[in-house]
């Protein structure tokens, strides 16, 4: 899958890195677990998976909803999970470096146009959550083409933001996570956003 | 399998009319046209702060119980640093590393941003989010039977620091529960009572006036390290001392921060702070050094009678105590007395947590009255206390107060109400007992515990150590226990007992934590509710001020909260709302900064300029010396009485006698707020105590006057024997603070110091391991006498040139194994391993990788808890816990080579 990079545009990835933010933020649902059943998405988390079209074919019960959303809460939630943010990650001293992320992302919100840090229902995420990254770097995307420089703000928040630290997250949530769905989402994320 | 370009175009396609991956931002994306993008993140990290693009927010430090005015400064919705705010005349401006600690638990990126219930059984470890709706609803649902049934004291509510002024109150009398348990007995009770016995409830903290003292006689005090108003006295005992030459003299087993900026610091045996104070007493009696003249205007012991009283304490008695010199206590008792009043004592836990250490500050407090310093320039003063109400002290100040309407307090259990006949036999038949003043503040066994009157008589203190004892032994039911900011599974002697009890459902069904890191306790809930930091919520502050002039000042918010963490004033308020039955009354507010508007209406200023100011001051009133000589307004005069025996000016309210002055001299004053307006050297309260709850009179603390006896499991130590004590660290605040990385990063570890003689017996040096086995006490205390140990610890020796050499210290905070990574110290939970889950700890936590001090890294790791090996050991009557009585002996494990072999 690593080719995925070099083979899809930028604004041809921004669903993708939706879809995974999406997955970041909250737990997978009735709904969710059904629409992820629809092609060709099965095929594409199983790829480093081939058992994940048959988990994912089995009735979404309470209990396996719920031992999903328990999942969600050890690894994105709770400590000793995988934490979803870059300060968490990238090596340096933690006040100095949260500070610079906050500046990086308030900078580059204001730069493309966005404003609300609120997402409902989840309330304000913390700036340097992935699924905000994941989101800045679809938005930057999709102006590739329209906006003079914007392939080059996509790489360039690649390189500064998710290249530093995704891969090393990546496969702490393959290792981490008991689900198809969670060991999925860190390899595509690895084959996504890895090492640039 | 491969994907292709067309495969991946499909998929991105599919996604693209799908919900599953629409935009997590509410707006459209518009233009690249505002800004430009940083260069790059390493540049950034050099930059930190723009001033021009930060604003800076007035708040009150939340980092320890001392809340000094600061300003936060913030930049992209982010709290970047945190300075003193120079208009508190408490700090001066200044702030200790704690302040800027409040950055690091706001942005901890394992805070807890999101309601949760627990996933199979309690203290598994296992949870789900859950919405908000879904966990009040299911609090309020298990909360309002409990008061449509008549039984709201099934509703326990235990917290831990809880500095929202009321607040909590309004929701628990709202409810009608007088369960509102808190932890004051691990803290201060020991040093509170003393003080409000001799000065009255007004005063459960004294300031001394140390920006014009000469003299400070220190007990076991520790502003240097950790001190409620700590910070507030550090700059002023500096400026004292270096630019005034100013005399501080230290009494300590251990060479504290607070010793090492002393003139003088004298290792003193634990526990002997009373025998020495008791001494030097008799020193400045017998010298004629005493001011005669204001002892008997104001004490309410005659002189004489303290005369003999003090006959038996000698200085070579307190020497043979303590190990200070009998010269050095009478030169020190001399020069103290010389000084006066510009002299003043200081004195916390290391006088009072003890068996005796009541009668202790006792003691050292008498020492004030006999040189008359007490209210004087340079000695020691009383400053107004708390929300200003117009009670004692506070006279021409606006009312700060919560908005009405307010709920009424529960009522108490007085013989014949249903709450008091569901009590045991023995424990009616104690309160019967009581005298009806006692009886009318008695609210069941876990509030107000009957073998612990004094524990309640002043002010609801509690013993929060036997909180889970008692409910163990089902002194109280409950059904529902809310914990509020409280590390009791952690932080309490002899937690692992704590723990048991909030592991057993069929002890509390029902446990609900608010909180803003998982820690101990939260591990232990059914529901844990995310609180808004300190950076991101509103509350009144009112202290006692070092400065002499009463001030007020205000937290808020300065970012908004993470996730979805609320105030806990908005968690009450919409528990409140679901539980209804009249609750939501108290509770008809939207906006919590409205609230807070109505709460400071009378303040002289407007409410825009007090947020900028985050400080407010009547600059023009008058210092708070010598509140005791202030005037009774005549129209006061004119509506009292004068009780012709004790001279006291008294009124009469619902059938009841309150004392409002004393005639002194032929002139009304106000004297102290105590029943005597004296200040109340000799308090009948303790053998009245002692009596009805059945302490020998021969006990130490049922003495009526301050005296002095060895601790009982001190009077016959073995050579093998020490007794270990705990501190606390400069840069943490109790159990709470390990996570922060900014405290974790200076102080993450806690050797067991001893002094070289110590080390050298026990054939032990810095760096070997040590166990240490913890024993029981031998006075009227929890499980007294019995002979098994407590518990073991092993931990590694720091040797401390200066420490006594029969004591052993070790900080009491670290060794956590929740909060997270950095409190851990990069070390995966122990208490998820217990119960069975995932333990593979091959995964490190990537976290873990910035926690230089972790064993994997090659570091001296975070710690070792140690609290679980203390007992659980409340002072007779007054029930705060004797933290530093622990008999121990020791053993060496490991290490080095036996020093004593080396050549």
């Amino acid at each position: 899958m690593p080719e995925i990079r070099t083979i899809l545009s930028a604004k041809e990835r921004a669903p993708i890195d939706r879809l995974i933010a999406s997955l970041l933020v909250r737990e997978v649902d009735r709904a969710t677990w059904i629409r992820l059943r629809e092609d060709p998405i099965p095929g594409f988390f199983s790829i480093e998976d081939p058992g994940f079209r048959d988990w994912i074919e089995r009735e979404p019960t309470a209990d396996r909803i719920e031992a999903l959303a328990e999942e969600f809460a050890r690894l994105f939630l709770l400590p000793d999970g995988v934490p979803p943010f870059a300060s968490a990650w990238i090596e340096g001293d933690r006040e100095p470096l949260a500070e610079a992320l906050s500046t990086f992302i308030g900078e580059t919100m204001e730069a493309l146009g966005v404003e609300p840090i609120r997402v409902e229902p989840w309330g304000r995420l913390p700036l340097d959550h992935l699924a905000l990254l994941l989101e800045l770097v679809a938005r930057a995307g999709e102006l590739e083409g329209s906006e003079e420089g914007a392939s080059s703000i996509q790489a360039h928040l690649h390189r500064e933001l998710l290249g530093p630290w995704v891969a090393a997250f990546g496969r702490s949530l393959e290792a981490r996570a008991t689900s198809p769905i969670y060991r999925g989402l860190g390899s595509v994320l690895v084959a996504l956003h890895g090492e640039c | 399998m491969s994907w292709t370009r067309r495969d991946f175009l499909k998929f991105s396609a599919a996604l693209s009319t799908g919900a599953l991956a629409g935009p997590l931002l509410a707006c459209s994306p518009s233009t690249v046209s505002r800004g430009s993008i940083p260069e790059s993140l390493a540049a950034l990290r050099e930059r930190r702060l723009d001033y021009r693009k930060a604003r800076a927010v007035p708040t009150i430090c939340f980092g320890c119980t001392t809340h000094c005015g600061v300003i936060g400064w913030v930049q992209d919705d982010r709290v970047r640093l945190v300075e003193g705010n120079p208009l508190d005349p408490n700090s001066q401006g200044t702030i200790c590393s704690k302040a800027n600690g409040m950055i690091s638990y706001t942005d901890y990126p394992e805070r807890i941003l999101y309601p949760m219930r627990r996933v199979g059984p309690r203290g598994g470890g296992r949870w789900k989010r859950i919405s908000w709706d879904q966990a009040l609803d299911e609090i309020a649902d298990r909360m309002r039977p409990l008061r449509e049934a008549g039984t709201p004291e099934r509703f326990v509510f235990h917290y831990g620091r809880d500095k929202t002024k009321g607040f909590s109150k309004r929701f628990t009398d709202a409810f009608g529960t007088p369960n509102r348990l808190n932890r004051r007995s691990i803290c201060s009770s020991n040093r509170r009572a003393p003080l409000m016995s001799f000065y009255g409830r007004e005063f459960e903290w004294e300031s001394q006036d140390l920006e014009r003292t000469k003299y400070v006689l220190n007990f076991g005090g520790n502003p240097m390290e950790a001190y409620q108003g700590g910070l507030f006295m550090r700059k002023r005992l500096i400026d004292a001392k270096v630019d005034r030459g100013a005399r501080i003299v230290t009494f300590e087993v251990r060479p504290s921060a607070t010793a090492s900026v002393s003139t003088e610091y004298h290792a003193v045996a634990p526990a002997s702070d009373g025998a020495i104070a008791l001494a030097m007493a008799r020193t400045i009696v017998d010298e004629g050094l005493a001011d005669r003249a204001f002892w008997e205007r104001w004490a309410n012991w005659d002189f004489d009678e303290m005369r003999a009283h003090l006959e038996p304490f000698t200085s070579a008695f307190a020497e043979a105590e303590s190990g200070v010199a009998a010269t050095d206590i009478e030169r020190i008792a001399r020069e103290f007395a010389r000084s006066a009043p510009a002299c003043c004592t200081m004195s916390n836990r290391g006088s009072a947590k003890h068996y005796n250490g009541v009668q202790a500050d006792r003691a050292i407090r008498m020492l004030d009255v006999l040189v008359g310093n007490v209210g004087r320039p340079g000695g020691f003063c009383l400053s107004s206390l708390r929300m200003w109400k117009n009670r004692y002290g506070q006279e021409g100040l606006p009312v700060i107060d919560q908005p009405a309407p307010r709920p009424h307090a529960p009522k108490p259990w007085k013989p014949g109400t249903r709450e008091f006949e569901t009590l045991p036999r023995d424990v009616q038949e104690r309160v019967r007992a009581f005298p009806e003043e006692w009886q009318e503040r008695y609210f069941g066994e876990l509030a107000t515990p009957s073998e612990y009157p004094l524990s309640w008589h002043w002010y609801a203190m509690r013993v929060g150590q036997l909180v889970h004892p008692y409910i163990q032994q089902r002194r109280q039911e409950v059904d529902v226990y809310m914990s509020y900011t409280l590390g009791a599974a952690y932080g309490f002697p002899e937690a692992r007992l704590a723990r048991e009890v909030l592991t057993d459902e069929a002890l509390i069904p029902f446990h609900v934590a608010i909180d803003v890191s998982y820690g101990e306790q939260a591990a232990l809930a059914d529901i844990i509710l995310p609180d808004a930091t300190s950076l991101e919520r509103w509350d009144a502050h009112s202290t006692n001020s070092y400065g002499l002039r009463p001030y007020t000042g205000i937290r808020q918010p300065l970012v908004e909260p993470l996730g979805e963490a609320r105030p806990a004033q908005i968690i009450w308020r919409d528990l409140a709302r679901r539980i209804g039955g009249g609750m939501e009354r108290y509770f008809d507010f939207d906006d919590l900064e409205d609230y807070y508007r109505a709460w400071y209406a009378e303040l002289p200023i407007d409410w825009e300029t007090f947020k900028a100011r985050g400080i407010w001051m009547d600059e023009d009133r008058p210092l708070d010396y010598e509140l005791h000589e202030r005037e009774v307004p005549a129209a006061e005069v004119a509506r009292a009485e004068i009780d012709p025996e004790s001279q006291t000016l008294f009124v009469q309210k619902d059938g009841k006698r309150h004392t409002i002055g004393i005639v002194r001299d032929g002139r009304p004053v106000r004297g102290f707020p105590t029943p005597s307006r004296k200040i109340e050297v000799r308090d009948e309260t303790f053998p009245l105590a002692a009596r009805l709850t059945g302490l020998p009179a021969s006990d130490i603390n049922a003495s009526a006057v301050p005296t002095y006896a060895r601790v009982p499991e001190h009077v016959d130590l073995s050579d093998d024997e020490y007794v270990l004590t705990t501190f606390k660290w400069n840069v943490h605040t109790q159990g709470r603070s390990a996570y922060w990385k900014h405290a974790a990063e200076i102080v993450h570890t806690n050797p067991v110091m001893m002094a070289p003689v110590t080390a050298e017996r026990l054939g032990v040096a810095t760096g070997d391991e040590v166990e240490l086995t913890t024993y029981r006490p031998k006075g009227a205390s929890d499980r007294s006498g019995e002979r098994d140990p407590v518990g073991r610890l092993r931990n590694r020796v720091r040797v401390v040139p200066g420490m006594h050499p029969r004591v052993v210290a070790c900080a009491h905070h670290s060794g956590h194994w929740e909060h997270g990574v950095v409190a851990r110290g990069g070390e995966p939970t122990i208490a998820s391993a217990r119960v069975g889950m995932n333990a593979d700890t091959s995964e490190l936590d990537a976290l873990a990788r910035e926690i230089w001090w972790s064993k994997d890294r090659g570091g001296v790791g975070h710690g070792v808890a140690i609290n679980d090996v203390y007992p659980i050991n409340p002072a007779p009557l007054v029930g705060g816990q004797n933290w530093f009585d622990n008999v121990c002996r020791i053993r060496r494990v490991s290490g080095q080579k036996d020093p004593r072999t080396r050549a």
